[in-house]
């Protein structure tokens, strides 16, 4: 086949891929979700009505009411305020995390599944190790040892995920190495590094991609279990974990403190299994499992 | 079929053992003397040295890790710095807690998963079967510790049915049971809820129908059968999952399980019980794992007949395994 | 699948009721003759000298007995020593009552007491008290008359013998099965005996028939000594009546308590007082006192105590407890806005650095993070200062703070004065390695007043320390907890003890 029709048939394929997702209602509703949570997110210095962390204490512990729609917390500040700056920060550690577990988990994916032998054995029994111990045991002992910070956080998640992303990786790459173009590619001369980026890794990324909008979902919730138990994220950053863990103990009397902030986790994660359930349907599917 | 259960056994061995010098390592680099905080911050400098000795903390890292692995090869792992106890003997205590909370919610997790999908598969785009959709997508949307905490909020506070903490009495099972499950049931429903429709499109399905078989029979005779094998599978997961330390679980419902030993173990840098911990997890883990797959290639009967043909049975294992890799937990 | 449907429904239904019905008898021969008591931690062993854990000195209250009971307001009342008198500067001679058991059945004689002072005087864990007893000095004169001695003069004397880690403890049967294993099945002479310890979960004590003390009434067969992390978790347990006490609970949920049915509180002052400390010895940030007089004078203390700890705590308006010996207001005046910004230009003056951001450091407890937030953000708006906080694990955080690395220049910290004596109280203040300030005035007075035996003498040189303390300034003073016990209606008799050690042997229902 001519090399023009070939970049005609990829690029129809991408389009009929990009309009199986856009038909797909409840797919799309998550996409709006999500964006919608990201924009107020990025936009919450200007459109929150108070500071982060802006306290009064004469109106501690109040209902939500007009002025504090979703109540204020125990020193007097703004929890709607708060979900909205906490929202940037959860979002960054989950995106950011994935992409520490995509970066340091694929590579160790891919080479292992490239290379095969000795190279695959050593890294996938590394990976079994790492999955035997339960993820948020791991990144609790991760947090234990980095010490707390958003940073630390975003490590520890990230650690914690790398080897699913290894598994993903791996398996692609195994289904695409065996393909016909990649000898031929091999035959052409083309060195190894070339052939993984620019054949094997464009054609593998499908259900990495359906993983990672799982994922984030996924580091979102571990970041905020990790603050809900007291590591992770130093106050006064309103993460939505760390509002979770700070007004459990009014749980009784004042539980306004502790449905919202879960709400805003639900809608956020709800977007984005939304929208990963959108892709794989969209992208390929022999992945509808 | 038996070669290959004891195969996976052996590796269980270098799995441990990987297991035991990951979380060693892990301990190294945290910070906190174990001995400073047991001594208590007014006591002096040499009693904190004293201390030290007396836990072997002064040895080397490479003797300590060496010493740790053989004493927990003769099923001695080491003793607890805070209680004095044996580590085994404290694991053993908390273990009936969380195999309980894991084995109900499981349990729970099955009846509604299974539940939900026969409505899906049978009554497709109906709202039954929206319905569900809906009830599964909540279900991994919502933090299990928020769920935890709702519930408490609903029943232990506004209509005080039910107890909000411990795990004494069946009363004190219902809520924690029902927020680890509720996820481990959304989690099932939405894997197999593809598997069935996928099974359903099955042109053997098509023969059953054309052959005159009732709705029913079809349903349940063919379809459920097949579609069961990969939610086995998840269940068996999120049993192990449950297991491994329903962590947050139980601190939210002040359960006095293995994952909340963990947590305060590491917390109060009682290294012996993290080690130990961890181990058994990591091995109860493993063998939960192991029994999946073999129960899943049991009732496969793609794999089940194919147990000659070796390579075909790995490939289908594995690819079972990536998907797995992709999961939830 | 509708038959299905209903076939689950019913054995859903079955097992509900059958559970309900479980969960409710359990509650009704619970309240009788078993009392519960909650608390907030557990024990790593029952050893008097084995640990530093309020809850182990509550049980250890059940299980064992001392040679002299505090009576809290100075006096003291024979328990194991029926008489004593002090025979030199150095010596107290009690003479002890004679033909009281240990729960194995061995006989208490005075060489039971000189082992558990000498024992007491070596542990790591009660060395801030025992430290001052001679153990080598002590001797039995005779079968129930025994001498202890301390190095010097030391005022607390009666006050450290009358705390749990002076509980008289059974020579010959530690001899014989060991440390360890004493911590895990103790033996003493109280009125109950050790029944079993379900890791995690509950030590249970019961009754001694064969209690020395035939005059003290006691009520119940059974105590439960049950461990609850969960703060609110221990007041839901009250509410529901699982459990008869619990100890340490939190001032929001003793104002819900107070008005529930059934239930009732006990608020009382404790030992305790909570503070920011500067640690100017391994660290210069803070070594100019203007800085540290500027950041005291910038908060309004008593606003954050209130919204922060409502009714759990009082501002503290010194540097220990109001309830010990010699206690004076000395901080009331601290807050002044002005004051403060004319501090901070001095500091600036001698080097400060305003633009940098400053770590303080604490140990995660939620109330003390909340009180740190309003400081900081109380000290960005009076002086423009910006501060971070850095939350650490308990383990970690005090390694850090005594290895003397500086590491950790400003910190919350937290003491309690358990044994009910201002030198306990002043124990941070002290000048040991791990002391933050230098100020040998300061030490010298602090050892002269804890060698003073007269009462009027000791309360003065007390005042005079306080002094001392507000004009170093080393640390900022945040509040006196309270401690707040709370009870089913139906429980009596139990004291409130300041230092969350409680007597719960007294108590009974009505």
């Amino acid at each position: 086949m001519s090399e023009q029709v070939q970049l005609d048939k990829k690029k129809s394929m991408k389009e009929e891929k990009i309009r199986a997702f856009m038909k797909n209602k409840l797919a799309v509703a998550g996409a709006v979700l999500l964006l919608t949570m990201i924009v107020l997110a990025a936009l919450s210095p200007i459109i929150a009505p108070y500071g982060f962390d802006e306290q009064n204490y004469e109106i501690a512990r109040q209902t939500p009411s007009l002025q504090h729609l979703a109540g204020t917390d125990e020193l007097g500040r703004d929890i709607f305020s708060r979900i909205l700056y906490g929202g940037r920060v959860s979002l960054t550690i989950g995106i950011i995390s994935v992409g520490i577990g995509l970066i340091f988990g694929g590579s160790l994916g891919v080479i292992a599944a490239y290379y095969g032998g000795v190279t695959e054995t050593v890294i996938m029994r590394v990976i079994d190790v790492l999955m035997a111990i339960p993820s948020i045991i791991l990144s609790i002992s991760i947090c234990a040892a980095l010490g707390s910070g958003i940073v630390n956080t975003m490590i520890a998640v990230g650690i914690s995920s790398i080897p699913t992303y290894a598994r993903v990786f791996r398996s692609s790459v195994i289904s695409e190495k065996s393909k016909e173009y990649i000898e031929a590619a091999r035959a052409v001369g083309a060195g190894n590094a070339r052939i993984i980026l620019k054949h094997i890794l464009p054609n593998s990324i499908a259900p990495v991609i359906v993983q990672a909008s799982l994922g984030v979902a996924q580091a979102i919730t571990t970041a905020a279990s990790l603050s809900f138990i007291g590591l992770g994220i130093q106050p006064p950053n309103p993460e939505w974990g760390a509002l979770l863990s700070s007004g459990r103990q009014y749980i009784r009397d004042f539980p306004h403190m502790v449905v919202y902030p879960g709400i805003a986790i639900m809608l956020t994660v709800l977007a984005l299994n939304l929208i990963g359930d959108g892709l794989r349907d969209a992208l390929d599917p022999r992945l509808k499992r | 079929m038996y070669k290959y259960i004891l195969k996976r056994l052996i590796m269980l061995i270098p799995v441990l053992i990987g297991v035991s010098l990951v979380v060693f390592m892990m301990l190294e680099i945290t910070p906190g003397d174990p001995a400073r905080q047991l001594a208590g911050s007014d006591a002096s400098e040499e009693a904190v040295e004293q201390l030290r000795d007396e836990l072997g903390l002064n040895d080397p890292a490479a003797t300590r890790f060496v010493r740790y692995m053989w004493n927990a090869c003769h099923g001695d792992l080491g003793t607890s710095y805070t209680t004095k106890s044996p580590v085994v003997k404290e694991i053993i205590n908390r273990f009936p807690t969380t195999f309980t909370l894991a084995c109900l919610s499981t349990l729970i997790a099955g009846c509604t998963g299974i539940l939900l999908e026969i409505i899906s598969a049978t009554h497709q785009y109906s709202f039954l079967d929206r319905f569900a959709t809906l009830f599964a997508l909540l279900g991994v949307s919502m933090p299990v510790f928020w769920l935890g905490m709702m519930l408490i909020v609903f029943f232990s506070v506004k209509l005080a049915i039910l107890p909000s903490s411990g795990f004494s009495t069946p009363l004190h099972w219902i809520m924690p049971a029902v927020a680890v499950g509720y996820r481990a049931a959304a989690i099932i429903t939405r894997q197999t809820r593809s598997s069935m429709l996928e099974v359903i499109r099955q042109d053997y399905i098509r023969t059953a129908r054309a052959k005159g078989q009732s709705e029913k029979v079809v349903i349940y005779k063919h379809a459920l059968k097949n579609a069961l094998i990969p939610v086995i599978t998840v269940l068996g997961l999120q049993f192990g999952a449950g297991l491994g330390g329903a962590v947050v679980t139980e601190t939210v419902f002040s359960i006095s399980g293995l994952g909340k030993l963990m947590v305060d173990s590491i917390n109060a840098r009682n290294y012996p019980m993290v080690q130990g911990g961890v181990l058994v997890i990591a091995c109860v883990f493993t063998l939960v794992n192991l029994a999946v797959d073999v129960l899943y290639a049991y009732l496969d009967p793609r794999i089940k007949s194919q147990y000659g043909g070796r390579v075909k049975a790995k490939k289908l294992l594995k690819n079972k395994n990536e998907a797995k890799g992709g999961g939830e937990r | 699948m509708k038959k299905h449907f209903r076939k689950l429904a019913i054995i859903l239904s079955l097992a509900l009721s059958v559970c309900s019905l479980a969960g409710c008898g359990k509650k009704e021969d619970a309240q009788k003759d078993t009392l519960t008591v909650a608390f907030r931690n557990e024990p790593a062993n029952m050893d008097p000298t084995g640990s530093s854990s309020l809850t182990a000195f509550c049980i250890q209250f059940q299980n064992f007995d001392r040679l002299i009971i505090n009576n809290g307001d100075g006096t003291y009342s024979p328990s194991l020593a029926k008489e004593w008198e002090q025979i030199d500067p150095l010596t107290y001679r009690f003479h002890l009552q004679e033909g009281v058991k240990f729960h194995d059945g061995s006989e208490m004689t005075a060489d039971d007491v000189v082992y558990t002072i000498a024992r007491a005087e070596k542990s790591s864990f009660s060395s801030s008290f025992f430290g001052y007893f001679n153990g080598e000095a002590c001797k039995a004169v005779d079968k129930y008359t025994v001498d202890i001695s301390t190095y010097e003069p030391f005022a607390p004397f009666l006050t450290y013998l009358a705390s749990s880690r002076g509980s008289i403890v059974p020579k010959a049967y530690i001899e014989k099965v060991g440390d360890d294993e004493f911590g895990r099945n103790p033996i003493g002479t109280g009125a109950f005996k050790f029944d079993s310890w379900t890791s995690g979960d509950n030590i249970t004590m019961v009754k001694n028939d064969d209690y020395w003390n035939k005059d003290k009434k006691i009520a119940v067969n059974k105590i439960v000594n049950r461990f609850i992390t969960d703060t609110s978790a221990r007041a839901i347990e009250i509410e529901s009546g699982a459990v008869d006490i619990s100890l340490h609970v939190a001032g929001n949920d003793a104002a819900r308590l107070e008005t529930t049915k059934g239930v009732k509180t006990q608020i009382g002052p404790s030992y305790s007082t909570t503070y920011l400390r500067f640690d100017t010895v391994n660290n210069d940030t803070y070594a100019d006192i203007n800085i540290r007089k500027a950041l005291r004078a910038a908060i309004d203390m008593d606003s954050v105590v209130k919204t922060v700890w409502g009714n759990g705590g009082e501002t503290a308006k010194s540097y220990y407890s109001p309830v010990l010996l010699g206690w004076k207001d000395v901080c009331s005046n601290d807050y002044d806005e002005e004051a403060a910004k004319k501090y901070l230009e001095e500091a600036v003056a001698n080097g400060f650095d305003t633009s940098k951001t400053y770590t303080i450091y604490c140990s995660g407890d939620s109330l003390e993070t909340n009180a740190l937030q309003a400081f900081m953000n109380q000290w960005k708006n009076v002086l423009g200062l910006n501060f971070e906080m850095n939350i650490m694990d308990n383990a970690t955080l005090t390694s850090k703070i005594n290895s003397g690395t500086g590491e950790i220049p400003f910190f919350i910290s937290t003491t309690n004065a358990a044994a009910g004596d201002p030198d306990h109280g002043l124990f941070v203040y002290k000048g040991t390695a791990c002391t933050t300030h230098k100020d040998p005035a300061l030490f010298d007075l602090i050892s002269k007043a804890a060698a003073e035996f007269d009462t009027e003498k000791r309360v003065e040189l007390y005042g005079e320390i306080q002094e001392m303390l507000h004009e170093g300034c080393y640390t900022i003073p945040m509040v006196n907890t309270n401690a707040i016990y709370g009870l089913n209606e139906s429980v009596q008799g139990l004291e409130t003890h300041p230092g969350y050690v409680p007597d719960v042997t007294g108590v009974y229902f009505e």
